[in-house]
């Protein structure tokens, strides 16, 4: 569920939930191992947005070594949930900004949903 | 071939462990066994020709004995061929030729036979209930059809009828099936029919049991109302209420004589073809005569040596008691002072020694009865001692009920401790598991011998041994294969001790899957229920086994599957991968480096008169949907380019986007998308570029730095329109500036330390290898990034172009 952690060999997924803004630290590798427990916690989370009225979902991937392409697919099917649901949520990531790679990764996302996506330094 | 037997052995063939009378026959089968020092095995199955495929797989049991490990059979054919004619009883027999048999209950042709009459002995009890008690509606609760002994039963009861005068009625007559709850059934239907009647006689004691249960019920005043009689005496009978009038069938005799006769046989003596052993009759309580056992048996006992005999036909003991009614009499003789003292003394010490020997106390209150009435006939004498004939009976009484009492609780605590072990040893899923399973548990709850084999296949041509324990301690190097006549190995039937072994089949449902041997003792009534706790243990490992198969099967069906969607994978990237191709003004190199699961990188070069397009992706996902997604790619690339050679990259990807997401979500039913950048490479040095991927590299000859160039447009596939968000963009190549294309491959190539090699180290390698050849400028930088990584997890492609304002 939306407030369960997850926890694989090198992939830690930490919710908390607080006055309405779910924050979700990611940690460890975004591999290909990591994309199934990733996908399994966003379709809960997505379903879970109204009811723990939820307006805010903040990924914090300061402590990620990596996200694959897969995993960022993961995150885009999370937002075009929020978008096909029409669920007053806007979603941010908190990046470390000396891991460039971090923003450049993450920028198409903010380009496909510009008016639901931002980026922030950590 | 068996090893050389250092004592005979012969098989009892019974079925239902735990029935009355099939434990006297057993009690009786084994005192014999052990007065004569020969083993013993009994095999249970269910009755021949049962009409249920579950009661005849049991039977498979019969079918193990043979010469390989017996000298002799005993067939209770009175309990298993209920179900059996002649002929086939008799073709029974056969098939053990030669082995010595021998017949209980029921006369066989060509073997020896042990049989009461069976025609005579039902004509008495009928006629007792004629003659003396002047009953004449008297209904019968006959046996199956098929039972012979059921028929004479029968015979006896309508020649009764006739000689008294009595009509034939046949709606008085209702078949029953040998069984309590039979009698009961049938009893009901005789209540709820027409025809009354006055007395009821039933061809065992069993269906008498059930009769009566429904007639007390019914309130229905035995033997006022309706008088009951049965045939066999088992234990029950006596202490049934009322106390069930009877013949009594001296199972135990029969049981001895059946097996003497096959040790006979076995000695090279020959026996009788048929033994007639009398009967009694019981008249109880149930028939109206309320008498005391054995009276009749004293009419004639005048001297003391003819009373000491009476005394002895009385109680069925072995000849180690031989002396009891001596010890008894010895003890009443003499001076009358502390008579009573020695007497009880005396009747204590028979009794101790009675049970050792697995005598059934009860029958000492028949011993006292006959004291009582011998005595009775001395007035004085008689009122002497009337209170120690209580007495004694008090101490028989009080003796049997505490024997009981010890059955009992050794009957539930057996079951106790079969259930503890049976949880481990049923929840065993493989063989060796079960082996030591049963090769602890099974001693820890009293067994101290049991052998257990399987079949090895369900041709059940052979068993294995898969556990074999003697005397507490496992029998080793079992699990050779061997035939299923020869039951264990020899090892295990290698004993200087005499045995009476108890055999199972092993089944589940009606699947045979084996033999269970165990030697018999106190808890013997409980064996069925490990039998079948072995048998559900054994059929649970094999599905387990066969689960982990299946499973193993089809997770090596599926890697093959894999494999293949990866080489065809591989063959496609493989085959897209752009060959021998110039685009005028440019030096250019290309390596696509796979990973093991291949990915989804892609890149193409596309000449024109004007110069030429360059295109590198990447598609999400790994295997063969992303070769087929870089294949479309590919396609419609190479047909746009070709078609419309000055478009506007923007607008390429623009339409490429609306037909590959329709080609991915709607005809593949993915939700993939992926990166993607168009370059349009004019002559002059121009290129026009759009799309989103990684960001464009290009290091400038004249200050040999290298100048990132981000693409700001959206993935193609995932959005429907991507034309708001997709703009052309431009730089221009100078000469000797090197354009550098590569795909995250290269970036997120990790360390031991999970650092990735990174956007900075990619362009300070870039700046390194820059003034070599383009090819050795891939070369050098894919070298430095494998001397970076431990693995390559995702494909790696580079494409490398110099600009010369004069190359052609």
């Amino acid at each position: 569920m939306a407030l369960e952690s997850v926890t694989t060999s090198a992939f830690t997924i930490a919710p908390s939930l607080s006055a309405g803004v779910l924050t979700v630290r990611l940690q460890g590798t975004g591999d290909t191992l990591a994309v199934s427990p990733l996908e399994s916690y966003l379709d809960a989370a997505g379903r879970q947005i109204p009811e723990l009225a939820i307006h805010a979902v903040v990924f914090d991937v300061r402590a990620l070594y990596l996200l694959t392409s897969s995993a960022i697919k993961a995150l885009l099917g999370f937002i075009f949930r929020i978008i096909s649901e029409n669920h007053s949520c806007r979603v941010r990531f908190l990046v470390d900004e000396h891991l460039s790679w971090q923003r450049r990764c993450l920028a198409a996302l903010v380009r496909m949903a510009p008016h639901l996506v931002a980026i922030e330094d950590g | 071939m068996a090893a050389v037997r250092r004592r005979i052995r012969v098989a009892g063939l019974l079925d239902y462990v735990g029935g009355p009378y099939q434990t006297d026959v057993r009690l009786s089968l084994e005192r014999v066994a052990r007065e004569r020092d020969v083993d013993l095995i009994l095999a249970y199955g269910q009755r021949l020709e049962a009409p249920s495929a579950f009661e005849r797989t049991h039977n498979r049991v019969y079918d193990m004995l043979g010469r390989e490990r017996i000298d002799g059979l005993v067939v209770v054919s009175s309990v298993i061929a209920n179900y059996c004619d002649d002929a086939r009883l008799h073709e029974f027999f056969r098939k053990y030729a030669p082995l010595p048999t021998c017949s209980i209950g029921r006369p066989v042709d060509g073997a020896p036979s042990v049989v009461v009459d069976n025609m005579r002995a039902m004509h008495q009890i009928v006629s007792h209930l004629i003659d003396v008690h002047q009953r004449r509606r008297i209904a019968y609760i006959g046996g199956p059809a098929e039972s012979k002994e059921a028929r004479d039963r029968l015979a006896g009861y309508r020649a009764a009828l006739s000689a008294g005068g009595i009509d034939y009625e046949p709606q008085l007559v209702i078949e029953g099936q040998f069984t309590r709850s039979s009698g009961a059934e049938v009893a009901e239907r005789l209540l709820g029919g027409n025809a009354g009647f006055d007395a009821l006689a039933t061809a065992n004691d069993e269906m008498a049991l059930g009769a009566l249960g429904v007639l007390k019920g019914r309130n229905v005043a035995v033997p006022d109302d309706v008088a009951v009689c049965g045939f066999d005496d088992v234990i029950d009978a006596g202490y049934s209420s009322p106390s069930l009038s009877t013949v009594r069938q001296p199972l135990r005799m029969l049981a001895s004589r059946g097996l003497e006769f096959v040790l006979e046989q076995i000695a090279g003596r020959t026996v009788p073809p048929i033994s007639l052993v009398q009967v009694e009759l019981m008249r109880r309580e149930s028939c109206g005569c309320g008498q005391p056992l054995g009276q009749a048996a004293l009419h004639g006992a005048n001297g003391d040596c003819s009373l000491r005999q009476v005394l002895a036909d009385s109680v069925i003991a072995p000849s180690a008691l031989q002396d009891w009614p001596s010890e008894l009499l010895d003890a009443l003789d003499g001076s009358p002072g502390g008579r009573e003292a020695r007497f009880m003394r005396a009747l204590g010490n028979v009794l101790v020694a009675a049970e050792a020997q697995g005598v059934k106390l009860e029958e000492f209150h028949r011993a006292i009865l006959l004291l009582r009435s011998f005595y009775g006939r001395d007035g004085q004498r008689s009122v002497e001692l009337e209170d120690l004939w209580q007495r004694s009976r008090t101490a028989i009484a009080a003796a049997a009920l505490r024997v009981q009492g010890t059955l009992r609780l050794n009957l539930e605590t057996a079951t106790q401790r079969i259930g503890w072990s049976g949880e481990r040893i049923s929840t065993s899923l493989s063989r060796p598991v079960l082996s030591a399973a049963l090769a602890e548990e099974l001693p820890r709850i009293g067994v101290s011998d049991v052998a257990v084999s399987l079949y090895r296949d369900s041709t059940c041509a052979n068993l294995e041994s898969i556990v074999a324990v003697k005397d507490g301690l496992v029998v080793p190097d079992v699990g050779a294969p061997m035939p299923p006549r020869e039951l264990a190995p020899d090892a295990f039937f290698d004993s200087p001790r005499q045995r009476t072994l108890i055999a199972f089949p092993v089944r589940f449902q009606s699947e045979s899957l084996g033999v269970v041997l165990l030697e018999s003792g106190r808890d013997t009534p409980t064996y069925p229920y490990l039998a079948t706790v072995v048998g559900a243990a054994v059929k649970a490992s094999e599905l387990h086994r066969s689960v982990i198969d299946q499973i193993a099967a089809r997770q090596r069906l599926e890697q093959e599957h894999l494999v293949e969607q990866a080489r065809v994978a591989a063959r496609i990237q493989t085959a897209l991968t752009p060959r021998d191709v110039s685009l005028q003004g440019l030096e250019i190199a290309t390596e696509m480096r796979a990973a093991a699961q291949v990915g989804g990188d892609y890149f193409d070069l596309l000449p024109t008169p004007a110069g030429g397009w360059l295109a590198i992706g990447d598609v999400t996902g790994h295997g063969l949907t992303a070769g087929l997604m870089s294949l479309m790619l590919q396609s419609q690339v190479a047909a746009l380019v070709n078609a419309l050679p000055e478009a506007s990259p923007a607008s390429l990807v623009c339409s490429m986007n609306r037909a590959l997401r329709d080609n991915i979500r709607n005809r593949l039913e993915r939700d993939d998308h992926a990166t993607l950048v168009l370059l349009r490479y004019e002559r002059s040095g121009r290129v026009v570029f759009a799309g989103a991927h990684d960001p464009i590299l290009v290091c400038r000859a004249e200050s040999r730095c290298v100048e990132c160039i981000e693409t700001h447009g959206v993935w193609i596939g995932a959005l429907g329109d991507v034309s708001s968000r997709t703009h052309d963009a431009e730089f221009t190549l100078r000469e000797g500036d090197v354009l550098v294309l590569h795909t995250d491959g290269v970036t997120e190539a990790r360390n031991a330390h999970h650092e990735q090699f990174g956007l900075e180290r990619l362009c300070k390698s870039i700046i390194t290898h820059a003034q070599k050849p383009a090819r050795d400028i891939v070369s050098g930088v894919l070298h430095d990034v494998g001397a970076w990584t431990t693995s390559i997890d995702d494909d790696m492609s580079l494409v490398v172009a110099r600009y010369s304002v004069s190359t052609g």
